[in-house]
């Protein structure tokens, strides 16, 4: 008899006591298998040692690179071109060896004084009722490396600007500012398509972001003209993955490629909306990481859209000063915006913008993802304060 | 262990006794099986099994990240539970509680503020109240009876859950003595103290942390702790919150949710953070540095709340910065296959007559709730027509024609309204005002056009009705 069987006889005992033992020999030879045993001890005494494997997995394609704005090099006269997207993994997920562009902040302005709260409007004292000094500020003041110029105005129920006038104004943001920009529509279905293609026809060559095209518009048109004029658009539909791949297919039927078309699902603020957006977000950014052509995309978040929340506005003294809960209210959506994968961000508050950047910048390329060694953290109960 | 996802009603009635006995207050045994799967009733729930076969039942209704419970009486608190990465490939089940920091170096007054804040913090939301759901008391002084006199303090003045914190296990043992009968978890077990704080832990009947900052570690630990039957365990795997260490930060709590998705057992524990190592170093910052530093503590405690955090340590009291988190809590952890929308239907707020203002506004359970808090608050005796959107928000619906025309006439109809009110006036939200127009046309009413937000109700009454 060996002794493993002997093991497996005895199983995890700690004493062993044979009855009516005899033993009859003329010469008793005992080779004691050491080893065995102490490893038949051992084994019950301490569990074995836990080697930590990442969970690493292999994603079958990788998310589409958008380049925003043209340096003339490349035909435009932007100071700088930037390119989002080309994602391998799910948003810095390094352990998956995760690589993409890093996400950028566009800096919204209007084109016309918007009803702004109070605690938000002191930041754009003297250039609310002038668009180009409003880039300008934003660029100089804030840095902004994007600018959205929102074309609200031309909405035919708010001051139903004539495309003319809009595309004026077109001109002189491209004059007044060299960042790569972003042209927004009102959101009117009937006059975005005639608004955007002029617009693209105004920056031919610029590679702006035509914003936004929808099921519901003559989106045909918008996507001739982004063709014809070389520029990139994004697709909105408000939260619904099925939609949203359908409409990046029609685009690509039209011959729109998917370097150029960037997907805004719609960006609902904390408490209103943003699970939603969350679960959209990340089920496209999935789907397009596993090999769904229509969905590997980049993403755009509308992130401005949390100032609607009563939460960020209101005064209340009740929830703290709104001086900082307005900020924070923004920058929390957008930074969940960004864990389910934005690559670019409309956003509003500098406050807001800043903290984002901050985020990005410590999420993104880290020198070190091993980190051995002792950290300060568990000092935090020591802390006194 | 199976997730829960997978497992159908049928699967887990194998393991039941089929005797159809009702003791378990189900008429059958396949009814307790569909209880079990929607949660709502435990395997221990069933008393006809034998050891074994509870052990089994238990064993295969466990989630991959076990739910681990400390607490007591009214104030029992569960953690973890979870069975996937994203909450659409089924839903998220417990919402982390949130803990409130309290030190044995604080002043009394201080303590005493913290305390007030947990029992009175509630925000009325979505028809929920949000609330904190305890204090941690950490041992600062690493004095152990400064901190028992510490935690006799809170323990005398607050009634609901603790967390007990200290790395040393006397001062585990001084604070759980006079706070045992509340079960408060215990923070934590490291390489070093693990045996010590788990005889505590057994003493107590109590829930422990384990602290380690290496993942192979962790791993070891909890096999130990693991090994000697005790699987109360919830995992602290460290927080870094500056430069990249935000990112090792992020992927080790990604890491440690997927290898217990996947299986891995040593793992298959729920996870904590404390954002007060956020505060080292800051006592003689200015009262603006001290937001700064909460509001990026909100930050960081907002992305953890997004990435798979079990259980939260807060310092900040600053209600605004608390807000958004309690928010996106109750966001994140709502089932996404369930539509938040209410009735689509005339509801009456106050004692509405003949004469009293209609209003209509979208069926999603949010607006809804807004709207008529915010005409309960005015005071105004109306009719709120509720129209179905499909559970979409105002202007959501209004971009996604939701609202229409005909679907506003329907509404108009079905509701009876018509005989409720003398006067065909119709005031709708004020982001719908591009319906204005064809609202008139097809329903004959007079279009109103209702301010941006609920909350101006009222002033737009006094000037327009």
């Amino acid at each position: 008899m060996d002794l493993t069987e002997l093991e497996k006889l005895f199983g995890d005992a700690d004493e062993i006591e044979i009855e009516g033992f005899k033993l009859e020999a003329e010469e008793l030879d005992l080779t004691l298998m050491l080893q065995a045993i102490s490893q038949a001890v051992s084994s019950k005494l301490h569990t074995t040692p836990f080697k930590f494997t990442p969970p690493a997995e292999k994603y079958e394609s990788r998310i589409s690179e958008v380049v925003v704005g043209a340096t003339k090099a490349d035909g435009g006269t932007r100071n700088k071109s930037l390119k989002i997207g080309g994602e391998t993994a799910p948003p810095f997920y390094y352990f998956e060896d995760y690589q993409g562009h890093k996400p950028v902040i566009s800096h919204d302005v209007f084109d016309m004084p918007i009803s702004l709260p109070g605690h938000v409007k002191p930041y754009f004292e003297g250039v609310m009722d002038d668009p180009v000094k409003w880039a300008k500020l934003r660029v100089k003041k804030f840095n902004a490396e994007m600018i959205t110029l929102h074309l609200v105005s031309s909405d035919p129920m708010v001051k139903d600007t004539p495309i003319k006038e809009s595309c004026e104004l077109i001109e002189d943001i491209l004059q007044a500012v060299k960042v790569p920009l972003i042209i927004g529509g009102s959101g009117n279905p009937r006059k975005d398509p005639e608004l955007l293609s002029n617009a693209a026809r105004i920056c031919s060559g610029e590679r702006v972001i035509l914003s936004t095209v929808c099921p519901d518009m003559d989106y045909k048109r918008v996507a001739k003209a982004a063709i014809e004029h070389n520029h990139p658009l994004i697709t909105l539909i408000s939260m619904n993955p099925d939609e949203m791949r359908r409409l990046n297919k029609n685009l690509m039927k039209e011959g729109v490629t998917p370097e150029n078309i960037i997907m805004d699902l719609f960006t609902g603020g904390v408490g209103y909306g943003i699970e939603y957006t969350i679960s959209a977000m990340e089920r496209c950014r999935l789907s397009g990481l596993k090999g769904d052509k229509f969905l590997a995309l980049p993403m755009a978040s509308a992130t401005s859209n949390s100032w609607s929340a009563r939460e960020a506005w209101m005064t209340n003294d009740a929830w703290g000063p709104r001086e900082w809960r307005g900020p924070l209210w923004e920058s929390t959506t957008a930074v969940i915006a960004l864990l389910s994968g934005a690559d670019l961000f409309m956003m509003l508050h500098p406050l807001s913008i800043g903290i984002m950047e901050s985020v990005i910048e410590s999420l993104f390329n880290p020198k070190s993802l091993t980190g051995e060694g002792e950290i300060k953290y568990p000092g935090w109960i020591s802390v006194d304060v | 262990m199976f997730k829960m996802a997978r497992l159908t009603a049928l699967q887990l009635y194998k393991y039941l006794p089929a005797k159809n006995c009702g003791r378990c207050d189900e008429t059958t045994c396949m009814a307790f099986a569909i209880q079990l799967l929607d949660r709502k009733k435990k395997a221990s729930n069933c008393p006809e099994l034998t050891e074994e076969g509870l052990k089994k039942l238990i064993e295969v209704t466990t989630p991959p990240v076990r739910d681990i419970e400390f607490g007591a009486g009214e104030n029992v608190v569960t953690v973890g539970g979870e069975e996937v990465m994203y909450r659409h490939e089924l839903r998220f089940f417990n919402p982390p509680p949130i803990f409130i920091d309290v030190s044995d170096l604080m002043s009394e007054k201080e303590i005493r503020g913290r305390i007030s804040l947990v029992k009175e913090f509630e925000i009325d939301r979505v028809g929920m109240k949000l609330r904190l759901q305890g204090i941690s008391v950490r041992c600062a002084s690493d004095n152990p009876e400064k901190f028992r006199e510490t935690v006799r303090i809170v323990a005398r003045d607050f009634q609901g859950a603790l967390v007990l914190c200290s790395f040393n296990p006397d001062a585990l043992s001084a604070g759980a003595e006079v706070a045992g009968n509340k079960r408060p978890l215990l923070y934590a077990a490291n390489r070093d103290n693990w045996e010590r704080v788990l005889e505590i832990a057994r003493k107590y009947n109590t829930s422990l942390v384990v602290y380690s900052n290496n993942l192979d570690e962790l791993g070891t630990l909890v096999r130990e702790i693991s090994a000697r039957d005790f699987n109360n365990i919830i995992l602290d795997p460290g927080i870094e919150a500056e430069n990249s260490g935000l990112a090792r930060t992020l992927n080790k709590f990604v890491m440690l949710r997927k290898s217990a998705v996947n299986g891995v057992r040593a793992l298959g524990y729920p996870l904590m953070g404390s954002t007060v190592s956020l505060w080292m170093d800051s006592k003689e910052k200015s009262p603006d540095e001290k937001r700064k530093l909460a509001y990026y503590e909100s930050t960081v405690a907002g992305i953890l709340l997004d990435r798979f955090v079990g259980l939260l340590i807060l310092h900040s009291s600053e209600i605004w910065s608390i807000l958004p988190l309690v928010t996106l809590r109750q966001n994140i952890y709502t089932d996404p296959r369930v539509e938040p929308a209410v009735k689509a239907k005339v509801y009456e707020i106050g004692t509405p007559d003949e004469n009293s203002p209609v209003f209509i506004t979208t069926n999603f359970a949010l607006t809804y709730f807004s709207v008529s808090g915010d005409l309960e608050n005015a005071k105004i005796p109306c009719h709120l027509l509720v129209v179905d959107t499909e559970g979409l928000a105002a202007t959501v619906a209004v971009a996604a024609e939701k609202i229409t025309a005909s679907g506003v006439k329907k509404a108009l109809e079905e509701s009876g309204i018509e005989h409720k009110v003398k006067h065909r006036k119709l005031i709708i939200p004020g982001v719908a005002a591009r319906l204005k127009g064809s609202l008139e046309d097809a329903t004959g009413w007079d279009i109103i056009v209702g301010p941006q937000d609920s909350s101006q109700i009222s002033n737009f009454l006094k000037e327009n009705w």
